[in-house]
């Protein structure tokens, strides 16, 4: 049994300890997994829509670059959206961000670079087309102004035209240069305006060349930027991240349901207990046979009384009653019937008292009566109406009558031995007077 | 025989069909835009307020408005540089300002928010937590603020502003004739386009605002700095920003609408007549002397691109 107690209250407290801590960690993680997750997407969608504007430029065809902008806009918006998310995100994550935030900067700068190269070279395609026509125009009009030079000029427009055609097909097809020779299409001996327009020309030629190759260079400076790869580790470890907080908060929510199990368990354990604990004590009180208390309850009661009284300043009385003739009914009418004949007289002594809890049966034909409050006066009349009563006519002639004693505290006794040695003294007094009497221990 | 004829008849069309679709194509280089819808009035007209009060630099009264003139009788001037400010470029006009993707000429930052807070920083050489407190002992815009933010931050401040900035846009004429209508331009205009493209210009002023997304060198074909133009720090351009010598003199590209309602011109205020400054950029970028006449026409093009902001947005 004790082990048993001890068990549940082991087992109750392991409960509230676990429900504790687990209340007192947070249990609700901060990150709303919904937004995170939606701004990767969105992260991917604008680096996807980014790659295509770069690609889109390599076409010679005119267009604008708002749309490259709007998608570097966009992607910085949402990674600094995710950036201020990123704080109940682990260390790792935010170091990911970190880079990944550094690479996007360098191809943002990059795919403006290759934007504004880009606008440069066709405006130059652009120039070149118009400009070298209106020479070709202007060298046939010279050569009819001055026939002496029209060879110098015709050889010229031949040349603008052979570099310019060379050029465009190598811009068209992907740069690949080789270095151009410019010196034959100079002039010295043109007129100014035709030496200014093939000046212009040259340096346009000039420009595109350099800036194909510089094109060239930043198309495999890009191709070297590793956003993707950055994209791609950012959602494993967000994933990860965020499946590893739903364990936790998986498992924090097991332990707290099992520990209030477990504490409702012990609880109810331990209720259990209490309760037979206490029906195993009011048994060890109680006289089986009479059903009033016996000489255990009789000792914890008298003490509960004159602690009452001393408090109070009161009195009270003991009544020894001892029945006169009993060890005459055992041995004429049985056992059986003495048990019947002591059932017989706690019932009396319960109905004329009008109480039961302050009478005890204190041994073998012996009860005991407190009676609180009480005075020489009250202790007599409760003696006499005893014995009034407690006269049985049992079969076969025989009389059972009571003797009773009687002390009152504090008058005769100070302390609860002596003062039960005077109700017993009295009662035997009572006794030798002639059995069916009481005495009072002041009468004696 | 018939087949083939036809065959080889589809295959010579087809390289010409393509060019023209390409010509086709070439029309949306320029992307009209509308009037903005106002999504929170209560922002903007805070933002209005702040743009003209001088409680946001608390010296000599000057306001946002004293640079960034918005006054509706066609003098939206952007004046060079405010003698309180450290480097005097040439003040953009805030029309359409938040069409570009890069703000001040030099392209230093990259979103309109960092561009606020970056200029006050620098023009108040204050922190931006007094400003907020200048504004909390104002119990007007306390009580604004409280109900349209829950209270004065920096964010909140910076919020009303980009607000306030987001519905300074121009539709113009050339966006009506973009859109079909054929009669919203002079005739002029329509030659001056057709020359706007052929020049090249359009490679760079393309796009929504009509240039403002790219970063260009200027004098890229012909030096624009020479022994007359003194090189100040100003000039060195994106330069400044990075430190990369690849990103010496190279500016963002600015946007042409209002560009006849914005004088002067240049990243310096150096040249006050549109015409010049056509013919100087055509010359710097393209390396072209354009014919006058043809001049003429560019800037018959580029005034069909000034708007006129709604009643209700002038300060």
């Amino acid at each position: 049994m004790k082990r048993l107690q001890r068990v549940s209250v082991f087992i109750s407290l392991v409960g509230l300890i676990g429900v504790l801590i687990m209340s007192v960690i947070p249990q609700e993680n901060n990150i709303s997994k919904a937004d995170v997750v939606a701004s990767l997407g969105a992260l991917q969608f604008h680096n996807a829509s980014l790659n295509y504007e770069i690609v889109k430029l390599e076409s010679p065809q005119f267009e604008n670059y708002d749309y490259i902008n709007q998608s570097i806009q966009d992607f910085r918006s949402t990674l600094n959206d995710l950036i201020a998310l990123s704080n109940d995100l682990d260390q790792d994550t935010k170091t990911i961000l970190g880079n990944l935030k550094q690479e996007f900067e360098l191809k943002a700068d990059l795919a403006l670079s290759i934007a504004s190269n880009t606008a440069v070279m066709q405006s130059s395609v652009q120039y070149l087309t118009t400009a070298i026509s209106e020479i070709r125009i202007e060298t046939t009009l010279l050569s009819k102004t001055r026939p002496e030079s029209k060879i110098l000029f015709e050889e010229v427009a031949k040349e603008l035209n052979i570099i310019w055609i060379d050029v465009l097909t190598r811009y068209i097809r992907g740069n690949t240069s080789v270095g151009i020779s410019f010196e034959k299409v100079y002039c010295n001996s043109c007129p100014f305006t035709l030496r200014k327009q093939i000046e212009s020309v040259v340096r346009h030629l000039a420009l595109l060349e350099t800036r194909s190759i510089y094109q060239t260079a930043i198309r495999v400076d890009i191709k070297n930027v590793k956003l993707e790869t950055y994209l791609e580790k950012l959602s494993a470890n967000i994933e990860r991240s965020l499946s590893a907080t739903e364990d936790r908060l998986l498992l924090q929510q097991g332990v707290i349901i099992s520990g209030a199990i477990l504490l409702i368990v012990g609880l109810l354990t331990m209720a259990s207990l209490v309760r037979r604990n206490r029906r195993h004590y009011i048994l060890a009180e109680t006289d089986l046979l009479t059903g009033l208390g016996n000489r255990i309850r009789f000792e914890r009661i008298l003490k509960q009384v004159k602690e009452h009284t001393d408090d109070n300043l009161q009195s009270f009385g003991l009544l020894f009653i001892d029945l006169d003739g009993f060890k005459k009914v055992n041995d004429v009418l049985g056992h059986t019937e003495g048990d019947l004949v002591l059932k017989r007289y706690a019932k009396i002594l319960t109905q004329r008292l009008g109480y039961s809890d302050k009478i005890m049966r204190f041994g073998g034909d012996e009860f005991v009566v407190i009676v609180e409050n009480a005075s020489i006066e009250k202790l007599r009349a409760l003696a006499k109406k005893l014995n009034h009563y407690g006269e049985l006519q049992l079969k076969q002639n025989i009389k059972v009558t009571l003797s009773i004693g009687g002390a009152l505290y504090p008058d005769d006794a100070n302390d609860i031995a002596s003062l039960i040695e005077m109700a017993d003294g009295a009662m035997y007094d009572a006794k030798k007077a002639g059995k069916n009497r009481y005495k009072i221990y002041k009468d004696v | 025989m018939q087949k083939v004829r036809f065959w080889r008849g589809l295959t010579s069309i087809l390289p010409l069909a393509l060019c023209v679709f390409a010509l086709k194509l070439h029309a949306s280089t320029i992307i009209p835009i509308d009037a903005p819808i106002i999504e929170d009035m209560d922002k903007v007209n805070l933002g209005k307020r702040l743009f003209g009060d001088p409680i946001l630099f608390n010296q000599g009264g000057m306001t946002c408005l004293s640079c960034h003139n918005l006054t509706p009788d066609s003098t939206f001037d952007a004046v060079k540089g405010h003698p309180l400010t450290i480097d005097s470029v040439n003040i953009p006009t805030l029309l359409n300002t938040s069409l570009n993707f890069r703000w001040h000429w030099n392209g230093e930052f990259t979103t309109m928010e960092s561009q606020f807070v970056g200029l006050m920083k620098k023009l108040t050489q204050e922190p931006m937590s007094s400003i907020v407190a200048r504004l909390s002992e104002d119990i007007e815009y306390q009580r604004e603020f409280r109900s349209i933010y829950g209270g004065i931050t920096v964010n909140a401040i910076t919020d009303a502003i980009i607000a306030y900035q987001k519905v300074l846009i121009t539709p113009s004429p050339f966006d009506a004739y973009l859109k079909g209508d054929v009669n919203a331009i002079t005739d002029q205009a329509k030659i001056g386009y057709q020359r706007f493209k052929d020049y090249g210009c359009i490679s760079c002023h393309q796009g929504k605002n009509i240039g403002g997304n790219l970063m260009q060198k200027i004098g890229l074909i012909n030096p624009y700095f020479t022994i007359d133009n003194e090189l100040t720090q100003i000039d060195y351009g994106h330069f400044n920003v990075t430190g990369n010598p690849d990103d010496k003199f190279v500016f963002r590209v600015p946007s042409l609408r209002n560009v006849a309602l914005t004088p002067p011109y240049f990243h310096n205020g150096s040249i006050e007549r549109l015409n010049n400054a056509v013919r100087a950029i055509a010359y710097y970028q393209v390396g072209r002397i354009i014919p006058i006449e043809d001049v003429e026409y560019i800037v018959a093009f580029l005034q069909s691109l000034s708007g006129e902001l709604p009643e209700e947005l002038v300060p």
